[in-house]
Formats: structure tokens, sequence, C-alpha cells
């Protein structure tokens, strides 16, 4: 490791941001779009700490017309609750004029009754390699996994193939851990905490009841599902993962060896970034967190990690790590200085004091204003809905935040959150471009609130964009892993195509990025997770691009305002 | 960081003198003992001085020197035990009794027990410094930055030339993110009381915030003037090196931290990054474990307040 990398933190001072005419702003869509659904948390007042949790957004699509749809996973009544109806979790259908449908019954997604469980989110790829994506759905209990038919239903596979355990999972990432041309699911555990251990607590505050603190409860060990290749998988527990509290889960490779990483945001507990080790009987996880500096804070402290990503904010080509924590905890950004170690660079980077009141959740490092660096957006929200009770100068209710990325620099930008700035119990948080006019839009999941879909507004006017949607072959179907470096004259960008991150989400397939002024990629070069490599020239901007492993580029389709379906 | 004896000794006269009792264990000898112990720093004597004499004397005057006493000691939950059988025998709302079971409450963690006792006596006691100080100490540890700042102005109005006023604002202000306040007030406690390290180390951390590493350096250079081997100084140094793309600067920094407290963890936790990144892997995982000894020796007491802590009342 250099002394020039470390140099590099200096730079990442705050820099100021100034509203502008024709800049980008986040304005609600939701209404007209169609979208109505409110999580239930499914409370009685006796403040189940599963109450807290959800819920969930996955952005997908799902009957492959290219046009993004989305599933919000929903809770469910627990007992004590009389409240209303039960909706369960809801599939919305992206119609591609600026409306969606609810198409849950149709995609046989609606449950009867007895079947409902109480789900906190989710993920989707395509874990069959038949072309389209399935579904896994976490719950306060075991998984569910939906294959999905190619003809817009969706049939539950028994016991989910495999891909289960009784645990309580929240956050799931897909990877291709053994190398074998198909996705591996890890999947993040919480509290061993089940209704008839509940506790009642009480704040010492205010002696006032509310939710237990998590050190109430033991973590539980995480799980690896194994793909066999014949919808079935092979569940393991993941050693080294004893005791961790997982709420969100990221993979990507952060030292550049090829083969991934996956980090695990730890409620009150020690971060978790396991290495990956193949051997005769299998892939191994070896837990380097400590080692790696992503398990505590620059204090030495564990913080409450709720949502997490990886991006490369600096451009330097190797990916940096954020983490959303409790209030009175910073959202923790790690700077990757290469072979494999991180430091933390959150006071450098500027967003320390800007996180410090909120309570984070769902995030993305994303191009928001199409500039070619990735910006942060996080979803914010108490855990304690009487918090203003406890705390005067807390909310449970609390706006989101955008950090806007100039030349490596985030700082927040007020002036462009608009709708994102109002305040929900946030949670799950997904990007898409819903409306496929180039620019990335918001759909936000809250607890006990309702769906949001927040159009980015002026994002593709001030610089164009372009989407890469691969498909693998000789490796994963989704392209996962691979690395993808997108190159302008003023530029090179290089991403990693994951499914993972956030908080309790899933975000769109295709691959964004912002090209600024310029009008083409001069290059695109993809590193496909089986070894082969492809160069793209001059794609150009306003499009997203289909790319297959082995063929290159096998379709585009145009972005922009009033594009026809 | 707890307000100093002073502020409780400064309260004592408030509790009237009461007439001898007995003739071998004669109270007031007692008394006037126990208070030239803590007087001359020996606060253990002083505990067994008011030991006795809440034995032969068991009224709210004696329990309150033996919580004080207690609390000097280092005794925090035992403090609290004998200060509040004061306050059952003396529930007239003593400021000196309520500064004392604050302060032994701040000590024990129970921050908003602290708060809700000195909240009432500074309802009584609008003027009185040592008791917003405390408050306002005492809601900085709940992480009450809005409230911490408005008691702490009223204790900086009510005693401006008092150091700590100035820094316990510094210290809610820069809780609530206002850096440039925040210093100013780290300045103006420096300027009234130069040799307090504690100070130079809070200016020096809030410079980092900001930016200002240059000043920042020079504030905990000031604080290792003060006390060669402090620990919180010298991580501050070896913080700025790291940042400063000078891993071999961190490492001596935090090697002198370490030696200074072999358990300081953010020192720790903070070498093995900067020896990992001069690729010295075996003394880095080796401040690892030491790290992670540290770690597990408990969670750090501040820090536990850091989260508002909902607990089962059996757990």
């Amino acid at each position: 490791m250099t002394a020039g990398a470390l140099a590099g933190l200096v730079a990442l001072a705050p820099s100021a941001g100034v509203g502008e005419e024709g800049d980008l702003r986040f304005a609600d869509r939701t209404a007209e779009a169609g979208i109505s659904f409110h999580h239930e948390d499914g409370g009685s007042g006796r403040r189940y700490v599963i109450e807290i949790v959800g819920g969930g957004v996955l952005a997908l699509d799902y009957d492959q017309d290219g046009w993004p749809d989305l599933l919000f996973v929903n809770g469910h009544p627990l007992p004590g609750d009389s409240g209303g109806a039960t909706v369960g979790h809801r599939l919305f259908r992206n119609l591609g004029d600026g409306r969606f449908s609810d198409v849950t019954a149709a995609a046989g997604l609606l449950d009867p009754l007895e079947r409902l469980r109480y789900g906190m989110g989710g993920t989707a790829g395509d874990l069959d390699s038949d072309g389209d994506p399935d579904l896994l759905l976490t719950h306060f209990g075991e998984e569910r996994l939906f294959w999905n038919q190619g003809d817009g239903t969706f049939r539950e596979a028994s016991g989910a193939g495999g891909a289960s355990d009784p645990h309580w999972t929240t956050s799931a990432a897909l990877l291709d851990a053994d190398g074998d041309g198909d996705l591996d699911i890890y999947a993040a555990n919480y509290l061993d905490y089940s209704l008839d251990r509940h506790r009642d607590c009480v704040s010492p505050v205010r002696e006032i009841l509310a939710y237990c603190h998590p050190q109430e409860y033991p973590g539980v060990t995480d799980s690896f599902f194994e793909n066999l290749g014949d919808r079935t998988f092979a569940a393991r527990r993941v050693p080294g993962s004893e005791g961790g509290k997982g709420l969100g889960v990221v993979v990507a490779d952060v030292d550049g060896d090829g083969s991934p990483e996956i980090h695990v945001a730890n409620d009150t507990t020690p971060n978790f970034l396991f290495r990956l080790i193949a051997g005769e009987d299998g892939v191994r996880f070896s837990e380097e967190g400590l080692a790696a500096g992503i398990a505590y804070n620059e204090e030495g402290l564990p913080e409450a990690g709720m949502g997490t990503d990886f991006g490369d904010v600096d451009r330097d080509g190797r990916p940096d790590l954020i983490v959303t924590n409790f209030d009175f905890e910073t959202n923790t950004l790690y700077r990757n200085l290469g072979g494999g170690l991180f430091l933390d660079a959150t006071a450098a980077a500027g967003i320390g004091g800007e996180s410090l009141v909120e309570l984070g959740f769902g995030c993305d490092f994303a191009d928001f204003d199409n500039d070619g660096w990735l910006d942060l957006v996080v979803a914010n929200g108490h855990i304690l809905d009487n918090i203003a009770e406890i705390q005067s100068n807390l909310r449970f209710a609390q706006p989101g935040q955008l950090f806007g990325n100039a030349g490596g620099r985030l700082a927040r930008r007020r002036e462009r959150e608009g709708d994102l700035a109002r305040p929900r119990v946030g949670r799950g948080l997904a990007t898409l471009d819903y409306d496929r006019d180039g620019d990335l839009d918001l759909a936000l999941a809250s607890n006990r609130g309702p769906a949001e879909l927040l159009a980015n507004e002026g994002g593709s006017g001030l610089g164009a964009s372009l989407g890469l949607l691969l498909v693998g072959s000789a490796s994963n179907r989704d392209g996962v892993g691979a690395q993808v470096v997108v190159e302008t004259a003023e530029l090179a960008q290089g991403e990693e195509r994951r499914i993972g991150g956030s908080y309790l989400a899933r975000h769109e397939a295709p691959m964004w990025f912002g090209l600024g002024p310029a009008v083409r990629a001069d290059a695109v070069v993809i590193r496909w997770p089986s070894g082969t490599e492809k160069r793209l020239e001059a794609l150009p901007a306003g499009a997203v691009h289909v790319v297959r492993e082995g063929a290159g580029v096998v379709g585009s389709a145009a972005l922009g305002p009033g594009r026809p379906r | 960081m707890s307000l100093r004896a002073g502020l409780l000794l400064g309260f004592f006269g408030l509790f009237a003198s009461a007439p001898a009792a007995s003739v071998q264990e004669d109270p007031g000898t007692l008394l006037r003992a126990g208070q030239r112990w803590l007087e001359a720093g020996n606060p253990a004597a002083a505990v067994e001085s008011f030991r006795r004499l809440v034995r032969v004397a068991p009224d709210g005057r004696s329990f309150y020197y033996f919580g004080v006493a207690l609390l000097e000691a280092g005794h925090a939950e035992d403090a609290v035990g004998a200060l509040r059988r004061a306050e059952e025998r003396a529930p007239d709302g003593n400021p000196a009794l309520a500064l004392a079971l604050g302060t032994a409450l701040v000590r024990t963690g129970d921050a908003a027990a602290a708060a809700a006792v000195l909240s009432g006596a500074a309802e009584r006691h609008p003027e009185a410094a040592p008791i917003l100080l405390q408050l306002g100490y005492a809601h900085y540890l709940q992480l009450e930055g809005e409230a911490a700042r408005a008691v702490l102005l009223r204790a900086r109005a009510a005693a401006p030339g008092d150091p700590a006023a100035h820094f316990y604002l510094g210290l809610a202000e820069a809780a609530l993110g206002e850096l440039e306040p925040a210093a100013a007030s780290f300045r103006e406690a420096i300027r009234r009381a130069p040799d307090e390290p504690e100070f130079h180390v809070a200016l020096g951390g809030t410079l980092t915030r900001l930016g200002r590493a240059g000043e920042a350096r020079a504030a905990y250079r000031a604080a290792l003037d003060l006390v060669p081997g402090s620990a919180a100084a010298l991580t501050g140094v070896g913080l700025l090196d790291l940042r400063a793309g000078d891993p071999e600067g961190a490492v001596r920094a935090f090697e002198a931290a370490v030696e200074a407290d072999p358990t300081h963890r953010q020192a720790l936790y903070n070498l093995a990054s900067a020896l990992a990144l001069l690729g010295r892997n075996e003394e880095a995982a080796a401040a690892r474990r030491r790290f992670a000894e540290s770690a597990a020796s408990g969670e750090d007491p501040a820090r536990s307040l850091a989260r508002t802590r909902v607990r089962n009342p059996g757990s």
C-alpha cells in the first residue's frame, strides 16, 4: 500500500452544494404511477422487535419487457393486532407510460391468508439460468423462492429448493462464489428471536415501553445457499459469522484478485468481510473484517450497521464501502486503499456531520446527475416510534439524504433532494430508471408507511448516460461479478455488476454510467467472471445496450422522454 | 470527564453543622476529620470517617458527606446509595445534595437519572453554574445536544470566567456538528485554563474534523507539552499522520499512545491499520490481537450512551 493512496484522503474534503437553474430534484410520482401499497408492521402495541425492521423493495424486470417493475415486501399481523386488512407483498408491473399496474395475483404471488408470513426484503436474479429473474424473499423465518416461469407468472419452489433456513433473514446478495457459472445466495441473518421469547423493554429515560435494543438477543449465524444447478440449493451455515447481527450484505472483488468478497453490515457487532477460498470440497469462508479495516469505525468501535454498498467514490479503480448506521453514529465511508485494506475516511469525505442525527438504512452509490461520479443516497428513519418522547431532538420519521459527488468529494445536496427530504420511516431503497428517461429514480419502502416512487427530474438534462444489461453465457446469466470499465475522454469509470447492497432491497439490473457531456463511451471493457474480456468501441449514450458474453452488443433500447413502449 | 471535586466542595457550606451527639464517636469530630481528609486529597480516609459518622448520626447531612467521599474515592455506585439515603432524610431539594447525586449518577452511566435530579435543582437554583454545568453534561451524555447547549449557555452566562463552562459548551456544540463554535469554545476554555490537557485534546479533535490539520497538530502538541504521554493526544497525532499519508509517523504516534495506555482501543486499532499499510503484517496482526482483547474487555462506557438503550429491566 502506498502513501500516495493515503494522501488522496486529504482531497476528500466537503464541497458546497449550490442550487442551479435546471438542476435535478426528486419528485413524488407514486400516485400518478398508480402504486398503492402500505407497509404493515402488524404491531399491537407489544412492540415485537420484528415490527421495526421491514419493509423491503425490489426493482426487477420480471416480464423481461425492458421496463423495471417493483415488488414491495410486506409484514403481517402479529399476535394482538386487531388491525386492518392484510394485503401481503405486492408486485407492480411497469406499463411503460409512467404508470404501474398491480399484477400480484396475475403473477401468482397473491398468497392465501394462511400462507402469508412476515416479510422483510429479498433479491432477484436468474438462479436457474433460463433468462428471467427468479425471486428470493426473506422473512422472519424461512425464505421463500419463486421460479419465474417466463410467462409473467411465478411458481413457488417447495422448501425454497433448499435455499432456506428457519432463522430471521434480512438482506440477501447473489454471487457466483464457486465459479461454476450459476448464482449462489448469501443470506444475512439478524437476531435469535421468536415471538414467544419476546421481552418487554423499557426506556430508562422516560420509563415507557419501547422496542428492545438488539443486545437483548443473540445474533444468528448467516446462511450460504450453494446453487447446485438443478434448481436446488445446498444450505450451509457460514463459519465466522457466529454472533453477527446482519442487516445488510453486498459483494465485490475488493482486492482485484478475481474472487468476490462478501461484506455484512452488522447491528452493534463488528462488520464482516469474508474472503472466499476455493477448496476441493467447495468454497471456504474466511472472515477478515478486522484485518481489512471495516469491522469497526476509526475509533475502534463497532457501529449499528444497517445498509451498505460498494462503489468507487474517488474513481481510483477500487470499490469503497459505505455502511449506514444508528443515530449519533456516522454513516461510515471506508476508502479502499488497495491490497484489501480499507481506512475509515468518513471525516475527510464530509458525510460525518450530516449523517450524525439520522438513522440510516437503505443506500446506494449511484450517479444521479450523470456526471460520471457516484453520488450517495440514503433512506433514514428511526427504529423507535416513540423516540421523540425518549429523546427530544430525534424523530421517528426522518428525511432522506442525497450526497453529491464532485470529483471524488461527497457533500450534501439539499437543493436536489426535493421529495426525498420529506420525513419517512425509511427502510428499503432501490434505484431504477423507471421511466427510461436516462436518469436514476428511487423506489422507497417505509416502515408502516406508503411505498414511494421518486422520479429524478432533471438528471438526464445534466449529462448523458448509458445502461448496460449484461447476459452471461459461460459466466452466470446475470453477469454478476463482471468488471466493467467505461471510458470517455474525461473519465474512466470502473464498476462491478452486483446484486446486493442497500437494505432489504434490490436495484434494477442494468448497470448505469453517467457520461456527462459525452455522446458516447469511447470504449467499454467488460471482464466477465469466466475470465474472458470484451472491448466495445464507441458505444452511444442514450440507450440500454444488451451485451451478451461472447457476442457483444446484441440489442439496444433508446432512452429518453416519451420513449414509446 | 466529570466535574471536579471543587464543584462539590463548594456547596459544603449549604449543610448547616449539627451539634455534637456523643462522647466517644462525636459527630462533629468525625465530620471535621472527614472534611479535612477530603481537603487534603485523601478521600479513602474521608470515607472511613464518614462511615463512622453515619453510624452514630444517620441523618441527611452525614449521608451527604459519606456520599461525597465515596464519590471522590471512585465508588460511584455506593455514592449513589448514600446520597439517595441523604435525599430520603433531607427531602428539601438541597442544591449541594442534588449536585452530588447528579454527579454520582453521571459517573455510574445513568445520565438520564442524573438529568432528572439536576433539572429539578436547576429550576430551583437557575443561576447555580455548577448545577447547570453538570445538567448540561448529563444532557450531552444522553446525546441531547440541543438541550445540552441551551443549559450550558446558561452556565456560561452564570459563570463566564469558568473554563469548564466553555469546555462543556464546546463538547455540546461539537456533538451537534457545530465545529467552528466548538473550536471557539475550546479556545476560550484554554485561554482561561491553559494547563488542562483535555481542553487541548478536544480542540485538536475538533480541528481535525474541520480539516485544519496544522492547527489540530498544534493543539495536540500543546497537550503533549503538558502531558508527554497523553494517549489521547498521541492518538490524535497518529490519525493526522495516517490521513496525511504518513503511516510511518502514524505508527510512531500510535505506538507511543499504546505504551502510555496499553488498552487504548483507538490507538491499537489504528496502529494495526498503519502497520498493515506498511506491509508489516505480523506486527499488524499482533496489534489486532491486542485490540481484540481490549475490545472484548467491555463496552466503552461513553459509547454505551451513544445509542438509545432500551433494556429489559431484568437484563
